[in-house]
């Protein structure tokens, strides 16, 4: 006993997961665990001889003590398990997982051993960014069901999805396919055009420099037709519904090109600009692919069925069976453990259930639910277990109707163009027109071909590929920046509606709080150690969160003997002790007598009473995020600020110090908190909502940018436009100055490429542009402009202090 | 002058070759992932323990 207080002093963190062992310390041959499970999943590794697993990272592992018993017996489902095979023939299965706690590298080198842990397992390989893993196992010696329950034991757990998308094919193949394409023919056709260019007289007019157009016009086929395939369908996408953008000039651009070097170099013997077209395209993809690597293993669209129970247990016979959750019809009978989320509209068997709406109502405190009453799908049970009744089939239900509000699906964010295709609508117009009078002008003043010359010179020179990559590459490069600080954005395109805010939005629980600390305060004269006995062992007798808060909170004290204890739901709870009557509860139930002075249903007060006299109350209330104060004041020096909250209103005094009063709203349902956003949008807001449950996703997907906040990547997010870390939270303005900056940085790249633009047009509408100056200027502006889009933001990160790489678990 | 004809052959031959090699690649999905790879090449096949260090230095502390 002596031994072990000891170790407590020094804090010992566990052997395989690094946690501080605060709960408890579990010793085993020197070495020390925080949990049961992170022993077991060590004394695994130790017996299969993979301990170099601990050599591989420090404290590696993953803590079991938060993990929940998972049953995966739904896998014995034949039909189903085979739907989650990629591959399967007479001796090996293949099978992909999503993996979310994948996230170091030593984790990478077990889940590549795990052959060692098992005979059925052939081979498996780590996708880090996507934290996936493939494994290729012989289904006669190890079944689905072993190795997910493998996986598990390791604190591996799988996270399986019923509708699984097809990601068979990975989306980047084709972009590599065909930059690597543009890359070839751009390289071999210059080096063709290079004779040409230098006036090289080396072949001694043998005749052979006449071949190399043609060797041009025959590589440039596969550019034309595969490479620059996708700006077709764009522009004539975007031609359809009569609107043009960035792609429509490109395209102009690369039709002129190839036509007007296909007439050249067939009927007037000359070179053309083939080379151009390849390098133009090269870079284009290049700039598009760049754009296009982004967090892989976030998921920014997620949707509600991705945190439903993948199966339940349904009561049929007196039996107990897994069944998947979509073969669940009305009138079946299921059992929900503690912590598991209703799965569908039921009406309640049991006598009395307390269920978390946190996801939906935002409320923080559960609500008691008593028999026969209904409850609603998505909350999660707190407590003992209870059965519950179908009444509708979980697809129909409450949150899935929430979810599927047509207000919410993601084509209602109403599309706004970016910069870029803005710009282009006038772009391309001003082109054309220069076109059409350079031609006109040459038709009056010169020969027709000099006029053909001009109007074609016009279209090639302004094809705006320095103008399409200014953005992809700035933002992309600050995407970047902003994801080795926390802060993940969904694509480029979102930072550029980041830069336009001016009004910050924010949810309170969970996002200005941390989602699971509470701090309790007594208000009165704490009383004497003998009646903080007695009402700790009464506390110790009930299962409501507030109970179990408080009690942890007070001193350890003996317990007490007990009677009479009653609990009466959603009011409070009462014994005697030693003869005492004591009442802990909401300030009605306590004192029934006196009138309640506020009417507001402040249920984070308890109020206690012995023997009918009042001793005090404990509120309870979340803890503010470290910061937050400052952050807040930061904000509101250039945002409008807003709080909404589904929570009560007992904090508003604390935040009016940086919030206005009539900006903070409580108790609000995700249905409003969605109208609100729409509310400042009307009044031309642009609105960053910043939440982090269920309940806020109608109002992230609402605002101009939504942002989740999250205590781990892996955790659950609702779609949003960025994810946040939580304890990168404080740094939020700083991201927000950036992500201006940024902006600026890509109009500064547009100005570069324009003047190259000028430039270029002032050869073109004198006829007088050679294929040598669109081979130069071309890759010149594109090269320019890519240096000034990433070394700008990587100078401007440095100005901001972002330009240390923080150490993030994620 | 036609041995030049025949090197402009050969070269693109030779090119169109990495062309195909590469789309091979890209096909074979060796372009799919590539950051893990960079963590695994830092493994040694068979690494030596940590917890060889530690007790070697618990034994050069006995010595002394």
């Amino acid at each position: 006993m002596m031994n072990h207080t000891v170790i407590k002093e020094k804090i010992v963190s566990c052997q395989h997961c690094g946690e501080p062992c605060d709960e408890q310390i579990i010793e085993s041959n020197e070495s020390y665990f925080c949990c049961e499970g992170c022993k077991l999943v060590f004394e695994l590794i130790q017996e299969n001889d993979l301990s170099n697993f601990y050599c591989v990272a420090d404290k590696p592992g993953v803590s079991r003590r938060k993990g929940q018993q998972n049953s995966f017996n739904f896998l014995n489902d034949e039909a189903f398990a085979n739907s989650l095979l990629d591959f399967k023939n007479e001796s090996v299965s293949k099978v992909r997982f999503y993996i979310p706690a994948i996230h170091c590298s030593a984790c990478i080198w077990l889940l590549e051993k795990l052959y060692k842990l098992n005979d059925g397992i052939q081979s498996s390989r780590v996708d880090f960014n996507k934290k996936t893993v493939n494994i290729s196992f012989d289904h006669h010696k190890v079944s689905l069901l072993e190795l997910v329950k493998l996986l598990d034991s390791l604190a591996y757990t799988p996270d399986i999805q019923l509708d699984k998308k097809d990601h068979k094919t990975n989306p980047y193949r084709r972009i590599w396919l065909q930059l690597g394409i543009a890359g070839f023919v751009f390289g071999n056709s210059m080096l063709f055009s290079l004779p040409e260019y230098f006036g090289m007289d080396i072949f001694n007019g043998s005749g052979i420099e006449s071949l190399f157009p043609y060797l041009n016009a025959v590589l440039a086929l596969p550019v034309l037709l595969y490479s620059a395939q996708d700006y077709y369908k764009s522009s004539w996408g975007a031609i359809r519904q009569k609107q043009i953008n960035m792609d429509v000039p490109i395209s102009i651009g690369i039709i002129a090109l190839f036509t007007y070097s296909y007439y050249i170099i067939f009927f007037q013997s000359g070179l053309g600009y083939l080379d151009s077209l390849a390098g133009l395209l090269f870079f284009l993809l290049l700039g598009k692919l760049y754009q296009q690597k982004t967090f892989d293993h976030l998921r920014f669209d997620r949707d509600v069925k991705s945190f439903f129970p993948l199966s339940v247990t349904r009561i049929a016979q007196n039996k107990e069976e897994q069944v998947l959750l979509n073969s669940v019809l009305p009138s079946d009978v299921l059992r929900i453990r503690n912590e598991e989320i209703i799965p569908a509209d039921s009406l309640l068997l049991s006598d009395e259930a307390l269920i978390d709406y946190s996801f939906v109502t935002g409320e923080s405190m559960p609500e008691s639910k008593q028999k026969e009453e209904l409850i609603y799908a998505g909350g999660r049970l707190k407590g003992a277990s209870v059965l519950i009744q179908v009444k509708k089939r979980p697809s129909q239900s409450y949150l899935s109707q929430l979810w599927d509000d047509e207000s919410l699906q993601h084509h209602s964010k109403a599309k706004v163009q970016n910069t870029a295709d803005r710009i282009s609508k006038y772009f391309t117009a001003i082109v054309l027109v220069i076109a059409v009078v350079a031609g006109i002008y040459w038709m009056m003043a010169g020969t027709a071909d000099q006029a053909l010359k001009a109007f074609t010179s016009v279209l090639i020179i302004a094809c705006p590929c320095a103008l399409a990559m200014a953005t992809p590459v700035t933002l992309g490069t600050a995407m970047r920046v902003l994801g080795k600080h926390g802060f993940f954005v969904k694509n480029t395109h979102s930072i550029e509606q980041m830069s336009a805010i001016d009004t910050v939005v924010f949810d309170k629980t969970g996002t200005l709080t941390y989602p699971d600390k509470a701090e309790v305060t007594f208000e009165g004269t704490l009383p004497d150690h003998k009646i903080l006995a007695a009402i700790s062992s009464v506390l110790n007798q009930s299962k409501h969160p507030l109970s179990r808060i408080i009690y942890n909170w007070l001193p350890f004290y003996p317990q007490q003997n007990i009677t009479d204890f009653k609990e009466t739901a959603g009011q409070g709870i009462s014994a005697s002790v030693n003869g005492k009557v004591v009442k802990i509860g909401k300030q009605s139930f306590v004192e029934p007598d006196k009138e309640v002075a506020s009417s507001e249903n402040n249920s984070s007060v308890v109020f206690v009473s012995v023997d009918g006299q009042t001793v005090g109350s404990f509120s309870v209330r979340h803890v503010f995020r470290k910061g937050m104060g400052d952050l807040l004041s930061n904000l509101n020096q250039n945002f409008e600020l807003h709080l909404l909250s589904g929570d009560n209103p007992s904090e508003k005094d604390y935040l009016k110090k940086w919030i206005a009063p009539d900006n903070m709203y409580f108790q609000q349902l995700p249905g409003q908190k969605r109208d609100f956003i729409q509310k400042l949008q009307e009044e031309n807001h642009k609105v960053l909502m910043a939440g982090d449950g269920l309940n806020d996703s109608g109002a992230l997907m609402k605002s101009d940018f939504g942002l989740a906040v999250t205590e781990s990547t892996s955790q659950f997010s609702p779609a949003c436009d960025a994810i946040m870390l939580g304890n990168q939270f404080t740094s939020l303005p700083l991201f927000m100055k950036f992500s201006k900056r940024s902006y600026y940085m890509v109009l500064a790249g547009f100005v570069l490429s324009f003047s190259y633009n000028v430039v270029g047009l002032s050869f073109a509408v004198q006829a007088m542009l050679s294929p040598v100056i669109a081979a130069v200027l071309m890759p010149v502006s594109s090269v320019s402009v890519v240096m000034l889009g990433t070394l700008g933001v990587k100078y401007l990160s440095k100005k901001s202090g972002l330009h240390h790489a923080k150490d993030l678990k994620l | 002058m036609n041995i030049l004809i025949v090197l402009i052959v050969v070269s693109l031959v030779v090119a169109l070759g990495f062309l195909g090699a590469f789309i091979w690649a890209v096909k074979a999905g060796q372009f799919d992932d590539a950051s893990t790879p960079s963590y695994r090449m830092l493994w040694d096949d068979t690494p030596t323990q940590k917890s060889d260090k530690k007790t070697n230095n618990v034994k050069s502390i006995n010595n002394k």
